[in-house]
């Protein structure tokens, strides 16, 4: 293809993102501390191919919005993201929160920076060539700072769609993509040298290296935990976490670790779920 | 020889700088995390309302039921229960000869839902029927461990605990749950009925307490 036909596409490609970042938030007149939009990894969207979408979450200074695991308050970001037939979203990846222990003794777990949540698609073959193919994405989200409020917001993006083998081309929100990506926790797998994650009688336990930050995250279905101010951060690289025994038993262990040392390298993030006879052991 | 020592003053303002940069989390982090525990004799408390007019728990206790509310007006989940629907109103027409109910607002100086005069004309707005207690020190919140607004505490007649949690079980703000556990809670007492549903992760805003440092 000539160097003409590549540019005119990159024009065309640049008109289309620019109309797709027309936001259709709902507003009251208040300003918002949150607003969403959806971008994409790729610059198209190629029939049997593979697309990434993003839904930044834009957030106000000093304002937080609050992960989809447990918190003491708060509601968790829901985010939803539409796309036309023959694209089908995969499971969205939710970045790692942060801890935020307000007063009174309130942990929750929050987004307190710009967040973006990635919505992978898989494209099917037979996506018609030729065509636009419009995503909209809708999130309802309780942000607090001193104040809580809460609001919707939507955001639409508009790709242009390739014949289906093109390579589709990296768009300029590809860095935020990559730099994302390591925050978005992975499964603990079944060796992980220097770390070991086990039930020690009814304590879940995680050792890492003396040096280690280590952070659990509670999911929504965690067992309840007896002392998670306490007990789920760790600068020694050991946590031992205890848990209110309930009617349903204890556990399960079910949520996030961080496992952070800065003289290594960037924060490795782990999934975690186990019941109390279970055992991550890895050596 | 010479050897350098630290003048004591200079130990105390270390000590002392050291103290003033430890962050609310570790601070938090000491407070312990013992509850009331449900059965238990909950603890008095004296708190005024809105007109003044002060409130003291064990004056009520033995004579009704009791529900304390943890609230905000402007928190957007309690706008679920008192502006868009009428949770809390409807229980209390439903309950009023056998329960007094409390809501308490625990919010300090500065943070959303404090003030004498806005927490007036949520009482007028919303309608509620019942004295809104003001807990600006938070004192009273931090004793009951109250986290969220909502943060609904259930007392028996004889003066213990018998429901800690949520109003119901839809943690939305839009949406309103299939069971108000407040309710279900004061019949089952009333009926002398064992307490099917005894505690529940709360959900709310978080109650706007001071900083520890603020008190």
């Amino acid at each position: 293809m000539s160097v003409r036909f590549h540019m005119l596409r990159a024009v065309f490609v640049a008109a289309v993102l620019a109309f797709s970042s027309c936001r259709e938030a709902v507003r009251d007149g208040e300003e918002t501390p949150v607003r969403v939009r959806l971008v994409a990894e790729e610059t198209s969207v190629v029939p049997g191919g593979a697309l990434h979408l993003g839904v930044v979450v834009d957030l106000a200074e000093g304002w937080h919005v609050y992960w989809r695991g447990r918190s003491d308050s708060g509601a968790p970001l829901e985010i939803r993201v539409d796309g036309p037939d023959g694209c089908e979203a995969g499971e969205t990846l939710w970045p790692a929160p942060e801890r935020l222990v307000s007063p009174g003794g309130i942990l929750d777990h929050v987004y307190r920076e710009d967040a973006l949540v990635i919505v992978p698609f898989r494209v099917r073959e037979d996506f018609s060539f030729g065509d636009l193919a419009e995503f909209r994405c809708t999130a309802r989200w309780v942000a607090c700072r001193e104040a809580c409020v809460a609001g919707t917001d939507t955001a639409a993006l508009v790709l242009p769609v390739s014949r289906a083998g093109e390579q589709a081309s990296l768009s300029s929100e590809a860095g935020l993509f990559r730099r994302t990506r390591p925050s978005i926790p992975v499964p603990l797998p079944d060796t992980l040298p220097g770390v070991r994650a086990r039930w020690e009688d009814d304590r879940f336990v995680v050792r890492a290296g003396e040096d280690d930050r280590v952070v659990f995250f509670p999911a929504a279905d965690c067992g309840e935990l007896a002392d998670p101010i306490a007990d789920a951060v760790s600068d020694r690289g050991l946590l031992a976490l205890r848990f209110r025994r309930t009617e349903s038993g204890v556990g399960p262990a079910s949520g996030v670790i961080e496992i952070r040392n800065n003289a290594r390298g960037p924060a490795a993030f782990y999934e975690v779920n186990s019941a109390l006879t279970e055992d991550w052991a890895s050596d | 020889m010479f050897r350098w020592r630290w003048p004591r003053s200079g130990l105390l303002a270390l000590a002392a700088a050291l103290i003033l940069a430890c962050s609310p989390k570790e601070k938090e982090a000491k407070e312990p995390p013992s509850t009331i525990a449900i059965g238990a004799r909950v603890p008095d408390f004296a708190l005024k309302d809105t007109d003044g007019v002060e409130h003291r728990l064990g004056d009520s206790i033995g004579k009704r039921m009791i529900v304390l509310e943890w609230f905000n007006p402007e928190c957007p989940f309690i706008k679920k229960h008192h502006q868009a629907n009428k949770t809390m109103n409807d229980l209390y027409d439903a309950m009023k000869d056998q329960v007094f109910f409390f809501a308490i607002n625990s919010s300090a100086p500065g943070m959303q839902g404090h003030g004498l005069e806005k927490n007036r004309r949520a009482k007028e707005e919303f309608a509620i029927p019942y004295p809104i207690l003001i807990d600006e020190s938070g004192e009273v919140g931090r004793l009951y461990k109250a986290k969220t607004s909502p943060h609904v505490f259930v007392i028996c007649l004889d003066g213990t605990l018998i429901y800690r949690g949520a109003l119901d079980d839809d943690p939305s703000v839009a949406t309103l749950g299939s069971i108000n556990y407040v309710r279900v809670a004061l019949e089952q007492c009333m009926g002398n009925r064992t307490i099917s549903v005894r505690e529940t992760k709360p959900y709310g805003c978080s109650v706007k307490y001071a900083a520890a440092d603020q008190k």
